[in-house]
């Protein structure tokens, strides 16, 4: 799977230590034309606590009821996706257009459970029934998982985590400031060796 | 173009008559939830 630089420093060893599996959900979506925006909850896996790492948005085409004809394909501003996750990532508009549909996989960071849904709000501003699909990259954990001998929210252990390797980075610039630029090369040019 | 398999055909339109988003997916009933959303489990 195509992944972020920053998941696979930072994320990575997260997922490793707490028994995180990948995961992905992929939908097929037919929308009406509507006057009224549509939500969606998604529920990753009621089981288990997600970390939602991507999207994928996939081509849109207009769908005929009458016959159950996909196509022809169509990009528009009056279709698209308000999408938002608590704490997460606030609401936000992806109009179903060239500049969204191929900025793929759509990187995402947000924590998901039965008591906090991703949520999509669907608009179709046209008059045109429209089938599109979306992939849902997911990585789940258990509602409760071990590390160092104690039981954590993953959520709240994820958290926690990224505070530390914030604290460790600041703490490094601090001894960087402190120390002779020359001193600084040094230890760069044995790194490099 | 494609088109929808015939057994989906007629579940879909009558969803979307009724003004609801389809949503498709094995497990979209346990995973999908809304006021206008139908969902249909699909592959079974």
């Amino acid at each position: 799977m195509v992944v972020f630089s920053w998941f696979q420093t930072f994320v990575t060893p997260f997922v490793s230590a707490t028994g995180g599996m990948f995961w992905h959900d992929t939908i097929s979506m037919v929308i009406p034309p509507t006057p009224i925006p549509i939500d969606i909850s998604y529920l990753p896996d009621p089981k288990f606590k997600s970390l939602i790492i991507g999207l994928t948005f996939g081509d849109v085409y207009e769908y005929d009821p009458s016959t159950g004809t996909i196509g022809p394909e169509i990009r528009s501003p009056d279709i698209g996706v308000y999408h938002a996750c608590k704490g997460w990532m606030d609401w936000h508009w992806d109009p179903f257009v060239k500049s969204i549909l191929v900025t793929n996989p759509y990187p995402q960071l947000g924590w998901c459970s039965r008591e906090n849904p991703y949520i999509l709000r669907i608009v179709n501003n046209t008059d045109k029934y429209i089938w599109s699909d979306i992939t849902f990259w997911v990585i789940k954990f258990p509602i409760k998982v071990t590390f160092l001998g104690m039981e954590w929210d993953p959520e709240e252990l994820f958290n926690r985590y990224m505070r530390y390797v914030m604290a460790l980075f600041h703490k490094l610039g601090e001894v960087l400031e402190r120390t002779p630029t020359e001193v600084v090369m040094k230890w760069m040019k044995e790194v490099v060796k | 173009m494609r088109r929808v398999r015939v057994d989906l055909r007629e579940e879909i339109r009558e969803s979307l008559k009724k003004g609801n988003i389809v949503v498709i997916h094995p497990e979209a009933s346990k995973k999908f939830k809304g006021t206008k959303v139908r969902t249909i489990d699909y592959p079974r």
